[in-house]
């Protein structure tokens, strides 16, 4: 890494990994939260660049800072304070550029390799340029990263049969239905994740699926999209009785199923229990519903013991993962070097050009005896001198690819 | 050879469990799968071999009382259990498999290694009540196990443990409808079996046999009770969880009275 950036570059966030889902969600950032949260971030004193990404299962503060100044902990106390010490993370420089390498290729995701992180770190780094608060250093970092990240899925198995939260979620489904021929799944929420369930559901032949959302018109859309029915939150309570599987995917809108949603559960006969996994952060689902009987109800961290199970088969997957980045992030520094050493050559260029006018027009002004000739040599030395020191500096910050290497696994054994 | 056999079908029964044990602790798809198969191909021959052997050294077909009955309902549950399951999960066949060894090693340990012939009886309602029976009962520990296996996911599912019961076993839903599909075949069986039974008893005035017999009466308590299990899930406030929990209750009970039959001796079927 060039060297200031080494030293600019700052990662403090907490994820899946660290922090349990009651302390995730109190840290997530939501949408109409975020340029609030990014103005406050840019006003830190040293902030030069910022970048909040915050996803269902991590928070992280992204900034490039005036060279050696210490943010850590104000970005702590920014945004993660009810955390512990231990469950917030903080990268510099060549870490945190590992780190962020690590996470677009969803090598850090709760799902190994899952592929709806490329879209939310876009959009985090969208949202971060609307507000001003991104710049170069960061751009820079995040196109790489995206490419970093579509690479690792192309040249491994990890892009094949693509899994996501929503995926596991019906798996789990799956795992208490069978074939869903005869089930009636209730989706609440018809955003991305929504969607991205519904369709994992339909792939898996379920009987019948409803969308329920606040806007009735954005759930019927979504229903259309998929021959599904659709209803407003008014008729949740009826809809809950009715369904066998209630998947919420919601955004920051507090608790939208709780125990009086499941009042008429007793009533309704019912066989088989009834099943609800929260796909949301902050939850969705208030966790006491979890102690109803014939009830059984999931959250993200849940999932994430699921996911234990397809743990193995997506580290096989990940195979040659550890390779292309390592080689990723020699190639992004020796890129970064070779455009800081550009103007130092350009320069070097210009007084090159000078010096040889002069040798040219001290030659030119006489025969050319053998000390000149010997001048002309000396001077030559002199400028090759010149050249080759500056550009063995520039080449001297860039890490050769085994040493980058050896950073990388020292990196994995810290996690 | 019937000695040789009666060692070796428990020691095929539990080499299988093993192999099933192999595929639900640690991966599913690998070289003991095929082994497996092999193996439970290799326990279902021998086994059929024992009771062809039986039936040679009787010279027709042998008396199918006691330790050898257990030995049959073994035979049976593994053809059900293959029959309906088709070895799709590893957690099953574990469960399965380890009952029909344990059953065989009982027969095999405490049964005779003699053969009888099976007593001059009418032979249409004798073999209908002796076949019956026997497949009933294979049905009803089929359906009391799978009832254990539904609670028992169901249990950890409640409890958020997604280990090798999640991994190794069908879904709830599945295990509640095998549940459910046993106790109707061991309902029916049971009815055609004990109705074989009753009119053959009378026909042939087999000493001791009564209404209130013991066993009589136990068989008919289950059949009623697998009959409540198989229809559960039409009445009203029973779930798959009750069906389940009366399955597993029902396997209890199908113990308790094979253990007073052969133990205690209470039964008409003790006379001699």
């Amino acid at each position: 890494m060039s060297g200031s950036l080494e030293r600019r570059l700052l990662l403090v966030g907490l994820s899946h990994r660290s922090a349990p889902l009651e302390l995730r969600e109190r840290c997530a950032v939501p949408p109409e939260r975020l340029p609030a949260r990014l103005a406050s971030l840019r006003a830190l004193a040293g902030v030069e660049e910022a970048l909040i990404l915050s996803t269902c299962n991590r928070t992280e503060l992204w900034v490039v800072t005036a060279e050696n100044a210490a943010l850590e902990p104000a970005l702590r106390d920014l945004c993660f304070r009810d955390a512990a010490a231990s469950q917030v993370y903080g990268f510099r420089g060549l870490q945190a550029l590992i780190h962020l390498f690590r996470v677009a290729a969803g090598l850090d995701s709760l799902v190994l390799g899952e592929s709806q992180i490329l879209a939310q770190l876009k959009a985090a780094a969208q949202a971060a340029r609307d507000q001003g608060a991104s710049g170069p250093e960061l751009d820079k970092l995040v196109s790489a990263a995206l490419v970093v990240g579509k690479r690792v899925r192309s040249e491994t198995d990890l892009g094949q049969g693509s899994l996501s939260v929503a995926r596991i979620a019906v798996d789990l489904a799956h795992r208490v239905f069978g074939a869903f021929g005869d089930n009636r799944a209730l989706i609440v929420g018809a955003g991305e994740t929504g969607l991205l369930v519904a369709r994992h559901l339909v792939d898996q032949g379920v009987g019948t699926l409803v969308f329920a959302n606040r806007t009735a018109e954005r759930a019927a859309a979504a229903a259309a999209e998929l021959g599904a029915l659709s209803c407003g939150l008014e008729a949740l309570e009826g809809e809950v009785a009715r369904a066998d599987a209630v998947f919420v995917c919601v955004d920051n809108a507090g608790h939208v199923l709780t125990r009086e949603h499941l009042r008429g559960l007793r009533a309704a006969r019912r066989d088989e229990p009834l099943l609800v996994v929260d796909l949301s952060v902050p939850r969705g689902v208030d966790p006491k519903v979890a102690e109803l009987p014939g009830v059984l109800c999931y959250d993200l961290d849940d999932l994430a013991r699921v996911v234990d199970e397809h743990r193995h088969s997506r580290e096989r997957a990940s195979a040659g993962s550890d390779t292309i980045l390592v080689a990723e992030v020699h190639k992004f520094l020796s890129l970064r070097s070779y455009a800081a050493a550009a103007p130092a050559i350009a320069t070097l260029r210009a007084r090159f050009e000078g010096v040889r006018e002069e040798v040219l027009d001290a030659v030119a002004g006489a025969r050319t005896s053998p000390e000149q000739l010997q001048l002309a040599h000396e001077l030559s030395r002199r400028l090759l001198d010149v050249a080759l020191g500056q550009v063995k500096e520039s080449i001297r910050q860039v890490r050769s690819a085994e040493e980058l290497g050896a950073e990388y696994q020292r990196f994995l054994d810290s996690l | 050879v019937i000695q040789a056999l009666t060692v070796l079908v428990p020691v095929a029964y539990f080499q299988a469990t093993f192999l099933f044990l192999l595929d639900f602790l640690v991966e599913r798809r690998g070289t003991h799968v095929a082994a497996r198969r092999w193996v439970v191909a290799a326990a279902l021959a021998l086994h059929g071999g024992l009771f062809a052997a039986r039936a040679v050294e009787a010279g027709g077909l042998p008396d199918l009382g006691g330790w050898t009955a257990l030995s049959a309902v073994a035979l049976c549950l593994v053809l059900l259990h293959l029959w309906t399951a088709r070895g799709r999960h590893a957690g099953t066949g574990l469960l399965i498999f380890t009952a029909a060894g344990t059953l065989q090693l009982l027969a095999s340990a405490l049964g005779p290694l003699e053969a009888h012939l099976a007593p001059d009886r009418p032979a249409a309602f004798y073999l209908v009540h002796v076949f019956s029976i026997l497949v009933a009962s294979a049905a009803l520990v089929l359906s009391g196990l799978y009832g254990l296996l539904y609670l028992l996911l169901y249990r950890s599912l409640r409890q958020r443990r997604f280990g090798p019961l999640f991994d190794g076993l069908p879904s709830l839903e599945d295990l509640a409808r095998s549940t459910r599909r046993g106790a109707l075949a061991a309902f029916v069986l049971l009815a055609i079996g004990i109705n074989g039974g009753i009119w053959w008893a009378h026909a042939a005035q087999v000493p001791g046999f009564g209404y209130t017999d013991p066993l009589v009466l136990v068989l008919l308590g289950l059949m009623l009770h697998f009959g409540l299990v198989s229809g559960s899930g039409h009445i009203p406030g029973l779930t798959a969880r009750h069906a389940s929990l009366a399955a597993a209750g029902g396997f209890t009970l199908l113990l308790v009275s094979l253990v007073a039959m052969q133990v205690v001796r209470i039964s008409f079927h003790e006379h001699p």
